[in-house]
């Protein structure tokens, strides 16, 4: 905690019944079954701060996240020229410090209560034991907070698009890359010592990297192909082994690159999270073998219940965060760049449901 | 790998940025926050002083010692102030067929030309591909070339896509020329049949402007026959970060750029990392992208631009 005001009950002052009644009431936890919500119980403790309490500062390794019931809590970010900048006011319903928990680096926000508030703490010891649980219950738990996140980073990538978008005519709409993929071929045709190099699958046992690879396809991408389209349903995602992918901001001009993802990181996985459509137009950056999982593998993944789910949906929560940070890196770069426009571009780009609270 | 550290703005300490931060320039060089490899290889730097005699030209200081260990650098950092600079720790593979001496050092800038160059990163095959790029610099360049790095090979051919390589470019025309050079070297390595992954990031400037590129080919491309090197590799893309504001400081026990008023001139440094641990007022410049900074009216106007190469 950044702030010795902060107040945790050291019981619970509300009865069994009532804490299950107010978790409901976070929308994120709104639809959990009985089970899954009992594992919210077990880690969150609840907490309340004066107005001027400080739950955290930028830079801070994480120690928690927090839910909100009441109050209201102000999201700031330092940027280069030593300003800060309010990126967000949360209030009832948020939660905020979550990346952090999840990525285990550093706040990228300072945290700020600006009105007496109250709700529940998540430790940060406490949310690990939830994370690397695999029953079920904990899965749908972990899911909510990862469809948070994506929600949250698509709406900044949304609010940069809008940006990138006035300043340069649009590219021509393309409905779908799947239709111009090569062949596909399997996944055991590459070298289990290369796959085993990635960074995504050195976590993975031999056994469980052979049945996760074992339903997966291959493709062979070449330079500037276009793999998804901005728009486009999403129905896979992919796990990059040679080359790299990039996201693009639909416009037919320079400048228009967001992120590259490079060996052993993934692609497309924000859409299949929260289930909107591709944000924007993934191409092939550089030669590139690809695995694909297809959605309905990716749903059977989340249910969770196994080592190889657990291990798969580690990549996929360290993908949407990253991915998540990028946007409000992104955001402030161009606020950076543009001085005399920042309070106009930082406006649609960081809406307050455009937050990064961790 | 190396480590670079680029500056334009208000006159400022050398030492002020090359040993006081807490991720210094010098203390790069010895324990890097984000390369799992050390810059034991030398230390050069050109630095440009807007109040000194004969102002373009830059003065020069080159030893292949730890810069850590040089008491003259810490001496001349003590008293000169900079309003531009290029400083540049050089880092090799650890390969008794690498040459480690003054003549390989960056920054390169060779006399009578006023643009200066250092690069981050490393040409994969450079030895077979180095002649085939003769053809792309002017005679009187490849005449000037003294070391044996790619890094030397980038900027003889960068300074031979200028249409006067000894005159005073304009920062659109660097950019231009940057372009062409990494569409050279890209059809180059394509005739020599290199794909492996090459970090190529430049930082360039004439003591007016700075170009800074972060760039690589074929990014993410590895021997797949030949894992074992890659065992513990990260595949990251090598990072280019900056920050700006009014002057680089120690305020409230922290070194960082101040604020910067609307009227205020601005000052930008951009390096291979944060020269702080804490990187919560930098900003990573995008991959395969140009950051352009050129004065006007006494501030830094900063750009991005796509390499689309």
């Amino acid at each position: 905690m950044a702030d010795d005001t902060l107040k945790f009950e050291s019981e619970f002052s509300v009865s069994r019944g009532g804490f299950d009644d107010s978790l409901r009431e976070i929308p994120l936890f709104a639809n959990l079954d009985p089970r899954a919500l009992s594992e919210v119980q077990l880690v969150a403790r609840p907490f309340q701060v004066d107005a001027g309490t400080t739950l955290f500062r930028q830079g801070d390794p994480s120690d928690g996240l927090y839910l909100i019931k009441h109050g209201e809590i102000d999201i700031l970010r330092r940027v280069p020229g030593d300003e800060a900048v309010r990126l967000a006011v949360l209030g009832r319903g948020a939660i905020v410090g979550e990346m952090s928990s999840l990525d285990h680096n550093p706040r990228s926000t300072h945290a700020v209560a600006t009105l007496p508030t109250s709700g529940y703490f998540i430790s940060y010891e406490r949310f690990q034991i939830l994370q690397s649980d695999f029953s079920a219950p904990a899965f749908a738990v972990m899911n909510c907070f990862r469809r948070e996140v994506a929600a949250r980073a698509r709406t900044v990538i949304d609010g940069i698009a809008a940006f990138v978008a006035a300043g340069a005519p649009p590219a021509a709409p393309a409905r779908s890359g799947a239709a111009k993929w090569p062949a596909p071929a399997s996944p055991s045709t590459i070298d289990e010592r290369v796959l085993q190099s990635l960074p995504f699958f050195r976590t993975f046992r031999l056994a469980d990297l052979r049945e996760f690879i074992e339903p997966l396809k291959r493709f062979d991408f070449t330079r500037g192909q276009l793999v998804y389209a901005a728009g486009e349903a999403a129905r896979s995602c992919l796990i990059i082994v040679r080359g790299a992918l990039s996201m693009n901001f639909p416009t037919a001009t320079r400048g228009a690159l967001f992120s590259v993802r490079g060996p052993g990181r993934m692609m497309g996985e924000l859409a299949l999270v929260d289930g909107g459509p591709q944000p924007l137009a993934c191409m092939a950056r550089e030669p590139t073998i690809a695995f694909e999982l297809d959605r309905i593998q990716f749903e059977l993944l989340r249910k969770g219940g196994s080592l190889v789910a657990l291990r798969f949906f580690e990549a996929v929560t360290s993908s949407i965060v990253a991915t998540s940070r990028k946007a409000n890196a992104h955001s402030a770069r161009l606020a950076a760049e543009r001085p005399s426009a920042a309070a106009s571009t930082s406006a649609p780009i960081v809406t307050p449901t455009a937050a990064e609270p961790s | 790998m190396c480590r670079v550290l680029m500056y334009k703005g208000d006159a400022v300490r050398l030492d002020d940025l090359l040993y006081q931060p807490n991720n210094s320039l010098v203390k790069q060089a010895y324990d890097p926050q984000m390369l799992d490899a050390l810059s034991l290889a030398g230390f050069g730097l050109l630095a440009w002083d807007d109040s000194s005699h004969d102002c373009d030209v830059p003065f020069s200081y080159r030893s292949a010692n730890i810069p850590i260990f040089d008491h003259n650098l810490k001496a001349l950092a003590e008293k000169l102030r900079v309003t531009a600079l290029i400083a540049h720790v050089r880092g090799v593979p650890y390969s008794e067929k690498v040459t480690v001496g003054e003549q390989n050092l960056h920054p390169f800038r060779y006399k009578g030309y006023r643009l200066a160059m250092a690069h981050n990163g490393q040409l994969a095959g450079f030895e077979r591909m180095r002649f085939a790029l003769v053809e792309h610099v002017r005679p009187e360049i490849a005449r000037l070339i003294r070391g044996d790095t790619d890094s030397e090979w980038i900027y003889a051919v960068l300074l031979s896509q200028l249409d006067d390589p000894r005159g005073e470019p304009s920062p659109d025309e660097v950019v231009q020329a940057v372009g062409r050079t990494l569409s050279i070297i890209r059809e180059v390595r394509r005739r020599h049949d290199i794909a492996t992954s090459s970090p190529t990031n430049l930082f360039i400037s004439d003591g007016r402007f700075v170009v800074a590129v972060r760039f690589a080919f074929d990014y993410g491309c590895y021997d797949m026959n030949d894992p074992v090197p890659y065992q513990n590799f990260d595949h990251k893309f090598l990072g280019v970060w900056y920050t700006i504001g009014k002057a680089y400081s120690l305020q409230d026990g922290e070194w960082k750029m101040i604020r910067a008023p609307i009227e205020a001139g601005r000052s930008l440094l951009i390096t291979s990392e944060p020269l702080t641990r804490d990187v919560s007022t930098w900003l990573e410049v995008p991959e395969y992208s140009a950051l352009v900074s050129a004065a006007e009216d006494g501030k830094q106007l900063l750009r991005v631009e796509y390499l689309d190469i």
